[in-house]
Formats: structure tokens, C-alpha cells, sequence
């Protein structure tokens, strides 16, 4: 209750007609200013806040910042409270990825998404020495709490995982004799991403089984038990390496890849009526019950999730993950929460994100045209205080798509341009 | 002279509600016209359009809060007569928030009118004959983000006032006011003690009034803020066309059911 009062802009009785004015007069001064200023960009603010978060994991060995030299990575998020961008920079040379995200809490009054975008996640440390960068989409239910788990842990799974295997590895290649052959190599690598997405996943689950609503582990607190068993959520987890795309899923959050032009799922959804599914959940003694769509025992309307303790051995936490290799006409990588899939195909959703990233160069528009919808100021915010990357604007412009096809859910979504990165 | 008092004081506010139609209707017009007039003059100083888009965005907001001012006046006298006003139809009645209409609903229209044909012009995007730049021109990204965060400072707040309410509506069934509803009963007439509980409640109603007033203004302040002046001109427009229309089919729906009032 408090912090809404904090929240909120000034104290009390102080937002006078007369100040408001005033700070709008002040705002449009601003963007004026801004416009002027626009051939020497700086960087924006909301960037460094993200990356000022940068988490408390050990293995960060320096915060990631923003700099406007050459190489200047293009890193664009913007939004709520629901996001983690974590940025990792072992050395100046390291490739950044080029990505953009949007996380809204839409038509829902409640804010249950959640994202976490790690750059760097592993550094020159893994065995073919490759920079490795980690997004997820996290779509939480009976309750924020998982998926605010997720993001703040998921990742950490992930590398540690991962620095298991290559830690073993470490000891027994060092015998072996030089590069093997490529595809070896290769399929080794995809078993192991197989292997570390899984471990990462069942680690998550257990951390979520085992954590109630109220933050506490080990149910030392007063809490009703159900309170434990009743959140859950779900999980895309992205992992891009320069050859490969490598993405675990447990529900029904969704990535797809744009690749020349069409839509390649990376993910399927995991829904009780999927056939598989519904054979595994039958198998497992559970039932699948139409009640508004094929739900788990009637109560939840996916077959795979983290947490959701009431539904486990049926709705388990095992992802399933595909290994993708990087193509050259491959676009973008689009990750998303239902609120964008219910409502927009992938096929769609990769035209728009593919055209937003291919527009020719910013072209200074100075027209002062204005007509009801299409406002035409754009230089001012885009090229003046902080430009959006196009990735940011075609996770932007998805999201208000969804919002304009009447989505009522939480919308996330995060576009990650596969050209530039 | 209590009598009398209270019939004036019930004709006072309803004037007050009426008048503010009416400043509403006069508004949603200026603004339409404000926003013609820009649609048929593409090429006039830039500058000057934004001063001038900002002046009307002023005025309505002061209007606004000139009619909460004055409504809150008529309130300390009669705080039930705002929670359930004679003056509205029952369908403006039926969506009545704390005598007035919930804040989070602007970021709901706001939402719906930047989606407004948005898939016409999405299919022209796609088609090469409007820019990316002018289609994420309309809402750019810093603005979802402080939309999407002024709505859940919003709904928050809107919510902390809503169990508030609930606590003063439970009240009335506390033992206290329940011995005292029975003894007047026996006693007819009012108890001073009665009176007293009543008071202290009407107080509390009058304060619920002032805060979800506030956030009514404030929520619409923020919003105009995070918009661009012509953007905040036609979310006013389209704010005050809304509730004239649910008047407009209150009204109709009331006269259909054989409910008749005047105007």
C-alpha cells in the first residue's frame, strides 16, 4: 500500500494543474532540445538501469556497460518490472548480441511474465571457446512468483551446468589427440546442450517445488501449503552460440525462427491434447478434462510446467529441446508468451519482425505531417535521447499488434536479430 | 429547514453533474475540431501546433479537476447522494467506481485506440508504403513501457482504495452500529450516538472520494504526460466521446425499461 504512495510522482496535493502543465512544458522543451542534439546521440538511461542491475551470480567477472565507441553493442530492451537484462563483457572484442524486448502487463491486472535476457552467459571459458548468450520467456500462473524464480535463476542453472560438463570434459580431452571430426564435435556439442538444458530445468523445478509464494524455502513459513503447491509457470529458454540455436521449453510459451523468410517453430507448445502429451499424461493416471480448452485435470491448460507441485508426475518439468544450426538467411529469433500466440501466427509475427529489421537505414524523416493516427514525430524520441534498435521496435510493434487483436493476457516478447548478432 | 436544506443541496450537485456534461460535450467538440484542423492543414509550424494542442490538454485537465473541487464542496454535504446519484442512468450508475470512473480504464482506452486499425496500417507496412519509422512512430517503445507502468501503479493504487471501501462497508455491520440501529428502533427518533456513527462514516466516504479523485486526475496527468500533445488531444477527445455515449445508451436503455428522468 505504501509503495504505491512512493511510487507515485510526488506526495500529496502536490500535482496541481499548474505543475503539470509546467512539466509538460518542460517535457516538450526537452524533446525539442533533443531533436536538435540528435547528430551526437548518447546513450540511453533506461539501459543503464537494466544493465546497473546486473545480477548477483559469481560468475560475472564484470558488469557489462554501455559504451558509444565502435563495436558499441546494440542492446535495446525497454518495459516493466517483469525483465532481467544481464550483460557480461569478458573482453572489448566480445560480439554482443543485437536484441529487443517488451514485457506488458496488457489487458490482465495482474503482471505474471517475466524475461530474462543474459548476454554472455558464458564467456570465452566453454570448450570451443564460443560467446553464448541466453534469453528467456517465463509465463507464470496462480501467481507471479515461479516465473520470477525462473529469471533469476535459470540462467545461473545454466552456466553452472554447463561449466560442469566442460570442467569434466577439461580433464579427459586434454589426452585426447586434437580436433576431431566436425560432426563428432557436433554431435557431442548438441548432447551436451541437451543434457545441461535438462539439469538446468529439473534444478529449477526443484527450486520452485520447494519455495512458497512468500519467498521462503523449506516450508518454514506459516504459509498454507497450497501456497507452495499452486504457482507455476513456463519456460522458454533460447541459447544462442555462433553456430548454434539451441532452445528447451516446458509449456506453452513459444520460439520461433525466421529463416529466409519463413516460420520455423523452435518449440511446441505443450498442451494436453497434444497427442503425445495427452498418451504420456493417460500413462502417467492423470486425466485430461475440457473445461474452457483441454486442461490437466480439468484445472491447468498446459501438460508441461516448472513448479505447479498439486499436478506433478503428470505435468512434469522435462523440457524438450531442439538443436538448430545457424544458417546465413536465417532473420531473427522471436520468443513469446501466449499473450502474442493466442492471438498472432508465427507466420505473421515473423513477416512484421523480419520487415521491421530489414527497413533500409532510419531515413530523417522532417515532415511535419500530422494525421490522426500516424504521429509523425519519431525523429525526436528515436533519433534524439535514445534510439531503439530495430529489434526493440519490432518487439514493440508486436506486442501493440496483439494488444490491438484484443489480447487480455500478458504480453512478452523478445526479438533477437540473427544478422547482427 | 433540514428539509429544505437537503433538496437544494440534492438540486446543487445535480447541476454540478449536468453543467460538467456540458463542459464535456463543449470539449469533445473543441477537440475534434482541433484535431480536423490539423488533419487539413498537414503543413502549418510544427511548434505552434504542439503549443496549441498543449493549451487545449491544459484546459480540459483543469476543467477536470475545477468540477472535482467543486463536487467535493457539494459532498461534504451529502456524500451518499454521490455513490449513488439520481442524476445518472443506470447503466452510468452500474459502472460507477467510488462515484466516478476507474482510473485504470484510461490506459484501457488508451490501449484500444493505439490498436485502432492498427492492422490496416500493419498490412501497409508490410506492403512497403508506410515506413517502420511512422507505424512505431505512433507509440514508440519508452512510451509501452511508461504506459505499462503507470497501469500497474494504477491498478495497484485502485486496489488498495477498493479494500478500502470494503472495510467501510463492513463497518456498518460492527457490533456498535448494529446496538445502536436497534435502540433507535425502540427509541424512534435519532440517537445523537446514532448520528454520530453515521457522521463518522460519511466522513470516511467523503475522504474515499478525495483519494480515488486524485487518482483519477493523477492517473490522467501521467497519461497526458507520457503522451505526445496530440496524442493526449485525441485520447481526451475520445475519453469524453466515451462517456457521453454510455449516457447516451443509459439513457435510452432507461427509457426502454419505463424509466423516465428528466432530460
Amino acid at each position: 500500500m505504501t509503495e504505491v504512495h512512493c511510487s507515485m510522482p510526488s506526495g500529496d496535493d502536490e500535482d496541481t494543474p499548474a505543475k503539470c502543465r509546467e512539466r509538460r512544458r518542460r517535457r516538450i522543451e526537452m524533446r525539442r532540445l533533443a531533436t536538435v542534439s540528435s547528430a551526437n546521440p548518447s546513450p540511453s538511461t533506461a539501459h543503464h538501469q537494466k544493465e546497473n542491475q546486473t545480477g548477483t551470480s559469481g560468475f560475472e567477472k564484470k558488469r557489462g556497460q554501455k559504451t558509444d565507441g565502435d563495436g558499441n553493442p546494440e542492446i535495446s530492451s525497454s518495459s516493466s518490472s517483469g525483465e532481467d537484462v544481464k550483460t557480461v563483457r569478458a573482453s572489448p572484442s566480445v560480439p554482443q548480441p543485437v536484441f529487443g524486448m517488451m514485457s506488458v502487463s496488457g489487458r490482465s491486472r495482474e503482471m505474471e511474465d517475466a524475461v530474462c535476457v543474459s548476454t554472455c552467459v558464458l564467456g570465452s571459458e566453454n570448450f570451443r571457446r564460443q560467446v553464448v548468450h541466453f534469453f528467456a520467456v517465463y509465463d507464470g500462473h496462480g501467481g507471479p512468483h515461479v516465473a520470477a524464480l525462473c529469471r533469476e535463476k535459470m540462467h545461473v542453472f545454466v552456466q553452472e551446468e554447463f561449466s560442469r560438463v566442460i570442467s569434466t570434459r577439461g580433464e579427459n580431452e586434454s589426452g585426447g589427440g586434437g580436433s576431431s571430426a566436425g560432426e563428432e564435435v557436433k554431435f557431442e556439442e548438441e548432447a551436451t546442450w541437451r543434457r545441461v538444458m535438462r539439469r538446468s530445468f529439473e534444478r529449477m523445478d526443484e527450486v520452485a517445488l520447494s519455495t512458497c509464494a512468500c519467498g521462503s524455502v523449506g516450508g518454514q513459513c506459516g504459509c498454507h501449503p497450497m501456497e507452495v503447491a499452486l504457482g507455476g509457470s513456463t519456460a522458454v529458454v533460447a541459447v544462442l552460440t555462433p553456430d548454434h540455436i539451441i532452445v528447451a521449453n516446458c509449456g506453452d510459451s513459444r520460439a520461433v525462427l525466421c529463416r529466409g523468410g519463413t516460420a520455423i517453430p523452435l518449440s511446441i507448445d505443450h498442451k494436453p491434447d497434444r497427442n503425445d502429451e495427452l498418451a504420456r499424461i493417460e500413462a502417467a493416471g492423470g486425466r485430461v478434462i475440457f473445461v474452457n480448452g483441454a486442461r490437466v485435470e480439468g484445472i491447468l491448460a498446459m501438460s508441461r510446467a516448472i513448479g505447479d507441485k498439486y499436478l506433478k508426475s503428470v505435468v512434469i518439468s522435462e523440457p524438450e529441446v531442439t538443436f538448430t544450426k545457424r544458417e546465413s538467411e536465417d532473420e531473427c529469433l522471436i520468443l513469446a508468451s501466449d499473450g502474442l500466440w493466442d492471438v498472432l501466427p508465427s507466420e505473421l509475427a515473423c513477416e512484421v519482425a523480419r520487415e521491421c529489421l530489414q527497413g533500409v537505414a532510419a531515413t530523417t524523416t522532417t515532415t511535419t505531417t500530422i494525421d490522426l493516427n500516424a504521429v509523425p514525430q519519431i525523429e525526436e524520441e528515436a533519433a534524439g535521447t535514445s534510439y531503439p534498435s530495430r529489434s526493440a521496435l519490432a518487439a514493440a510493434l508486436l506486442t501493440r499488434l496483439a494488444l490491438g487483436r484484443k489480447s487480455t493476457d500478458n504480453i512478452s516478447v523478445i526479438v533477437i536479430d540473427l544478422k547482427r548478432s | 429547514m433540514a428539509e429544505k436544506g437537503s433538496t437544494s443541496d440534492q438540486a446543487a450537485s445535480e447541476r454540478c453533474f449536468l453543467e460538467w456534461m456540458k463542459i464535456q460535450e463543449d470539449s469533445q467538440k473543441e477537440l475534434f475540431q482541433a484535431l480536423k484542423a490539423i488533419e487539413n492543414r498537414p503543413n502549418s509550424n510544427h511548434e505552434e501546433t504542439e503549443r496549441q494542442l498543449t493549451q487545449l490538454v491544459d484546459k480540459s485537465i483543469e476543467q477536470f479537476q475545477d468540477y472535482i473541487d467543486r463536487r467535493m464542496q457539494l459532498a461534504k454535504n451529502d456524500v451518499s447522494l454521490f455513490f449513488a446519484p439520481v442524476w445518472c442512468s443506470t447503466r452510468e450508475a452500474s459502472l460507477l467506481w467510488i462515484a466516478g470512473c476507474r482510473p485504470s480504464v484510461f490506459i484501457r482506452l488508451a490501449y484500444s485506440l493505439t490498436g485502432y486499425e492498427l492492422e490496416t496500417r500493419m498490412a501497409e507496412f508490410l506492403q512497403g508504403m508506410k515506413s517502420m519509422e511512422e507505424l512505431a512512430g505512433e507509440l514508440t517503445p519508452q512510451q509501452m513501457e511508461q504506459l505499462d507502468s503507470l497501469q500497474m501503479r494504477t491498478i495497484k493504487e485502485e486496489e488498495r482504495l477498493t479494500s478500502e471501501l470494503a472495510r467501510v462497508q463492513e463497518e456498518m455491520a460492527d457490533q456498535t452500529v448494529v446496538g445502536i440501529a436497534m435502540r433507535s428502533m425502540k427509541e424512534e427518533g435519532g440517537s445523537e450516538e446514532l448520528e454520530r456513527a453515521l457522521e463518522k462514516q460519511d466522513g470516511e466516504m467523503v475522504r474515499l472520494i478525495q483519494q480515488a479523485d486524485k487518482l483519477r486526475i493523477r492517473t490522467l496527468n501521467e497519461l497526458t504526460e507520457i503522451f505526445r500533445p496530440l496524442q493526449a488531444v485525441l485520447f481526451l477527445a475520445f475519453s469524453k466521446k466515451l462517456h457521453l455515449s454510455i449516457r447516451e445508451w443509459g439513457q435510452r436503455s432507461d427509457r426502454r425499461h419505463g424509466r423516465f428522468r428528466n432530460s
